[in-house]
């Protein structure tokens, strides 16, 4: 009997404001970005969306073969970051209906997957180590230019190590 | 490294100037962008066939987006809707003044005029409306093979308010738009057999904007492959970049004379390909390091 085999996908919520004139500086661009999300977007709320997204793109098909184990694991309000839990076979089901969101109870958003793994601890070490970039950045660091380099395809090694 | 090559640029006509709200959102536009991971993004103008092309033909006006200088590396693209394959020569007029010069063909008859006559950069097409015809490996084959390339433009998918508020109901014009993205790409991408495609947002406003790996991950669904995919976000428009500079100051592509470091300036790609590049070699490396410990 094979073991039910999953990802984890970390995203984040991005609030971008087409009338602001936030965009002086990156740093800037980023405060207005990463806002924390408003009280009543909750994990409730989210899987709820992704769940009719996954429905009106993908159809009943879709929505039952995505549906095995579609969990949110993980939201946090202040740092608008959270992490779903799906069956390998659904990830990119999964995904694709992230990408669809553009409005969350009358909130414009953009959802970002960042990372997709096997295993949820390597989703938190690298929530950490984002959000420790991002603050650094913040504080007026010189970016890094290897940030992004390994973020083109999003998954990673360890998907191949995972046992 | 990490390409956008259609941003488009607020301004229809030669004539009027893009208001100062259009270029709010434009700026904002680039900064999601630039929060997005892109380092290279190409703003985007669009001319109807049979306008009158005034004396200096190019109204992006770069300085506007100035705070972007630093951040971004922004490229000027004229894309030249052609219906009738007669008046085909505004490309010569065009041309010396952009960065990337592209070309939307509505007719079956315009796109063999671009793939067989004229010296442009990019075919793209409107994702939201059907295709002009049927797309031939042979016709797009023959395109690749000349070094043009071929744009998906993937803000059509998400247009519309893809809704989530309660009661929302997707408009019809939406729904529409969403399916022929679909079969569009999904055309291109067997006609081209994956070869040669670029991808970008078209993005209006930095709602459309949307991350490489989620744009990847909806273009892997449609059966291009990963590798591929990846390459239609970094290697494929640099090399766009790279011959629509050459238009200009090499002769046919291949012999340029001084200028080595401004041409090498515009585009950073690494000269050699790393181990890492390909999966194999990928694999090869991790033995390697496997071995050290």
């Amino acid at each position: 009997m094979v073991r039910l085999k999953t990802r984890y996908i970390l995203f984040d919520i991005l609030y971008p404001d087409s009338m602001s004139p936030g965009y002086a500086s990156q740093r800037d661009a980023m405060l207005v970005l990463h806002q924390p999300s408003p009280q009543n977007i909750n994990q409730k709320i989210l899987i709820n969306t992704l769940r009719g997204i996954i429905q009106e793109f993908f159809g009943d098909f879709g929505a039952g073969t995505s549906g095995i184990s579609l969990t949110l694991k993980y939201f946090s309000n202040k740092t608008s970051t959270g992490i779903i839990r799906v069956g390998r076979s659904a990830y990119r089901i999964v995904c694709a209906a992230l990408m669809m969101i553009n409005r969350l109870h009358d909130n414009d958003v953009v959802m970002r997957v960042a990372r997709v793994s096997g295993t949820i601890k390597k989703c938190e070490n690298y929530a950490i180590k984002r959000n420790n970039e991002m603050t650094r950045l913040l504080r007026g660091g010189e970016a890094d230019d290897n940030r992004f380099r390994d973020d083109v395809m999003g998954i990673t090694d360890d998907e191949m190590n995972d046992e | 490294m990490l390409f956008d090559l259609n941003v488009p640029w607020p301004q229809t006509t030669f004539t009027a100037p893009p208001t100062a709200q259009a270029i709010v959102t434009l700026k904002n536009t680039l900064a999601m962008l630039e929060e997005l991971g892109y380092t290279h993004v190409a703003l985007n103008f669009i001319v109807e066939q049979g306008a009158k092309i005034p004396q200096n033909p190019n109204p992006i006006d770069l300085s506007l987006v100035g705070e972007f200088q630093t951040r971004l590396n922004l490229f000027t693209r004229v894309t030249l809707l052609i219906d009738d394959p007669s008046q085909g020569q505004g490309v010569a007029k065009l041309s010396s003044a952009f960065d990337i010069v592209a070309v939307c063909p509505r007719t079956e008859k315009a796109l063999l005029l671009a793939v067989t006559n004229l010296d442009i950069d990019i075919i793209t097409f409107n994702y939201a409306e059907r295709l002009p015809c049927f797309l031939r490996h042979k016709t797009v084959g023959a395109a690749i093979e000349k070094g043009i390339k071929f744009e998906v433009v993937y803000s059509p998918a998400i247009a519309g308010p893809a809704g989530y508020a309660d009661g929302v109901t997707v408009s019809t014009a939406a729904l529409q738009s969403r399916r022929q993205f679909f079969n569009n790409a999904a055309s291109i991408i067997r006609a081209s057999r994956s070869r040669g495609l670029v991808l970008s947002s078209g993005a209006a406003s930095p709602l459309q904007c949307r991350g490489s790996f989620d744009v990847c991950n909806l273009l892997i669904l449609l059966d291009l492959d990963h590798s591929r995919c990846k390459a239609a976000m970094t290697e494929v428009p640099s090399k766009v970049v790279l011959s629509g500079r050459l238009r200009g100051q090499s002769y046919k592509q291949t012999v340029i004379v001084g200028q080595y470091e401004s041409l090498r300036a515009t585009i950073d790609a690494p000269k050699r390909r790393k181990l890492g590049d390909t999966p194999s070699g990928n694999l090869m490396k991790r033995q390697k390091e496997l071995a050290k410990h």
